[in-house]
């Protein structure tokens, strides 16, 4: 599934010969502000980021990925499954994420409990989680439920840490 | 024997059925059955074909009668119906539904752009699309629900509200 996070699969194609990958508003935007060179890119083929000067720990959920990438780590479940050997200090990077599409709010509020343990940027499509949208925002309702700070950079791209708040 | 329609864009139909081992394009798909199952109780009905040019319009000759002229229900659903407000669902809903007894309408529900109509939605989007649909008319009454359709297949599948409408 990593493919479809591609705008254009054609020009990912591309980058199999040596192309370099046309990147989109949401690439443009991380390599703007996200500071850390050192990133965990999740479930996307984001290995084309070394391209533009970052360094990735990527993890795919299909062992298909390894033939593009040999380092890639295969992980199944990451929706539910934060493994060990990721860093919990670099931030870490999720684009379309497949399981989200359909997730109900229970399950992406334990997504978020799971993963976010450093400044994790999600981009998603928000009405594709089951809720109202033609009555509600998605954080509004995500907000009251976790002890993180979200904040929402456009209508489909979050940017959220751990809340350090101490009482 | 109908002749076969021009196929546009099988695009969807074909990644869903790819999602099946051994499934032909003459498959028929679970939220298609369903309006396959609508449709097909008033056999003498001749429909108005408004959902997607693809392999379903040639597979669905088989069982109705297709008429673009000379109709008394319509097929309504697919890019008919994307990125449309609330408002301009229901205009166009009932514009083409008016002056039929039958019709069938399927909705993607994550295709609706915002709620601009003077009526306040239920919290649950299901209940929402029921009460836009009993908006166009009361008639309309529910086929499915959202979660009945292509279960196992959430991933890919292009969900569709179903709604069927009969004027006695």
């Amino acid at each position: 599934m990593f493919h479809v996070s591609r705008p254009r699969v054609h020009d990912w194609r591309q980058t199999r010969h040596g192309h370099k990958y046309q990147l989109d508003s949401v690439d443009q935007w991380i390599l703007n502000n996200v500071a850390c060179v050192d990133v965990t890119v999740v479930d996307f083929a984001g290995w084309y980021l070394e391209q533009f000067g970052l360094k990735t720990t990527c993890l795919e959920s299909n062992s298909i990925a390894k033939l593009y990438w040999p380092e890639c780590h295969v992980e199944p479940d990451v929706m539910t499954w934060r493994p060990t050997y990721i860093s919990e200090s670099h931030p870490v990077l999720f684009k379309n994420p497949w399981f989200l599409r359909y997730a109900t709010i229970d399950q992406l509020i334990l997504f978020l409990e799971t993963w976010v343990r450093s400044l994790t940027i999600i981009s998603f499509e928000t009405r594709m989680v089951q809720y109202n949208y033609l009555k509600f925002k998605l954080i509004d309702l995500v907000r009251p439920r976790v002890s993180l700070e979200i904040e929402e950079v456009t209508d489909s791209l979050w940017k959220i840490l751990p809340c350090t708040n101490t009482k | 024997m109908p002749k076969e329609y021009i196929v546009k864009s099988d695009h969807w139909r074909d990644q869903q059925l790819a999602g099946f081992k051994s499934a032909s394009k003459h498959a028929i798909l679970e939220q298609e059955k369903i309006m396959l199952d609508f449709v097909t109780q008033f056999p003498n009905v001749k429909w108005r074909w408004l959902g997607n040019q693809t392999n379903f319009r040639n597979i669905c000759e088989k069982y109705v009668v297709l008429d673009q002229t000379d109709y008394q229900g319509v097929i309504l659903f697919g890019s008919i119906l994307c990125d449309l407000s609330t408002k301009q669902l229901v205009e166009k809903v009932r514009s083409l539904t008016h002056t039929v007894k039958f019709a069938y309408v399927g909705i993607n529900r994550y295709q609706l752009t915002a709620h601009d109509i003077d009526i306040l939605l239920p919290d649950s989007l299901d209940e929402s699309l029921d009460v836009i649909m009993n908006y166009c008319d009361p008639t309309f009454e529910r086929l499915h629900m959202f979660k009945e359709v292509d279960a196992n297949h959430m991933v890919a599948a292009h969900p569709r509200d179903c709604y069927g409408l009969c004027r006695s």
